[in-house]
């Protein structure tokens, strides 16, 4: 075992721990959203070091390549799929943590909500 | 276009994913500190941010990379104006949520806009508490 292999080895496991932090923080955290941005911490940082410990393990160019694509496709879909889940969560209403501060969109939600509805619900393509 | 111009729009696109590597790391520790100590630290806030991002990609690009830091996640985009609201974990003020996106934007809008990255606009809406006035 070389000294390549033993930091690709430190970076799965390091990798693994993340994803048990992500876990607990499912626990811990105190709403929805906060939960969400736990999560990445799973998604995106832990598979991230994953991904880098496997390259480190078998390095050469085609496995570059390979790696460097899952880690960038990995990485936009789990921040759609954030941004996703946190909005849906926002317009049915999920609860907030009491210590939230301040909300700019309930501030917009109370004003009219007639023809341009939602601000998050708008589209580039419904004209406006 | 100048050469100048276009050299600092290549560095802006190598720059961006070193920059959001390092965003994401120190996001995931903060975070992760936070689940692991007891007590809890955290001042959660919905932050109504103006975007200088003009394009579908910038914008897409801009809610995303918001997403894929820990600790802030985007609940909604607009397009036209380019507005995003964000969850911010650590939101001690409103102005530290605002500075914080449109840093994240400079480094994106450098990689996107070879014409350079326009000034950041003063958030004169807001008073000191995040109120509207």
């Amino acid at each position: 075992m070389n000294t390549v292999e033993l930091v690709g080895d430190l970076l799965m496991l390091a990798g693994a721990l993340a994803f048990l932090v992500g876990a607990l923080g499912m626990m811990r955290l105190p709403d929805l959203y906060s939960r969400l941005s736990g999560v990445t911490i799973s998604g995106a940082f832990g598979t991230a070091l994953i991904l880098i410990g496997l390259l480190l393990h078998q390095p050469s160019w085609p496995n570059l390549l390979k790696i460097s694509l899952a880690l960038v496709i990995q990485l936009a879909t789990t921040a759609v799929g954030g941004s996703a889940m946190a909005r849906a969560g926002y317009l049915t209403g999920s609860p907030q943590a009491e210590a939230t501060l301040f909300d700019d969109l309930a501030v917009e939600e109370g004003q009219e909500l007639d023809a341009e509805g939602h601000p998050g619900q708008s589209r580039p393509d419904n004209g406006s | 276009m100048t050469v100048k111009s276009v050299l600092k729009w290549i560095l802006g696109i190598l720059w961006l994913p070193v920059y959001l590597a390092y965003d994401l790391a120190v996001g995931s520790l903060r975070v992760g500190w936070e689940i692991l100590t007891p007590g809890s630290q955290i001042s959660p806030a919905f932050v109504e941010v103006a975007l200088r991002c003009r394009t579908d990609f910038e914008i897409s690009m801009m809610a995303n990379l918001v997403s894929l830091t820990p600790g802030s996640l985007t609940v909604a985009a607009r397009h036209d104006p380019a507005t995003v609201w964000v969850h911010a974990m650590y939101a001690s003020s409103h102005e530290s949520i605002v500075r914080y996106v449109h840093t994240i934007e400079d480094h994106l809008l450098r990689a996107t806009r070879p014409e350079g990255v326009p000034p950041r606009p003063e958030d004169l809406e807001r008073d000191e508490g995040g109120q509207r006035r």
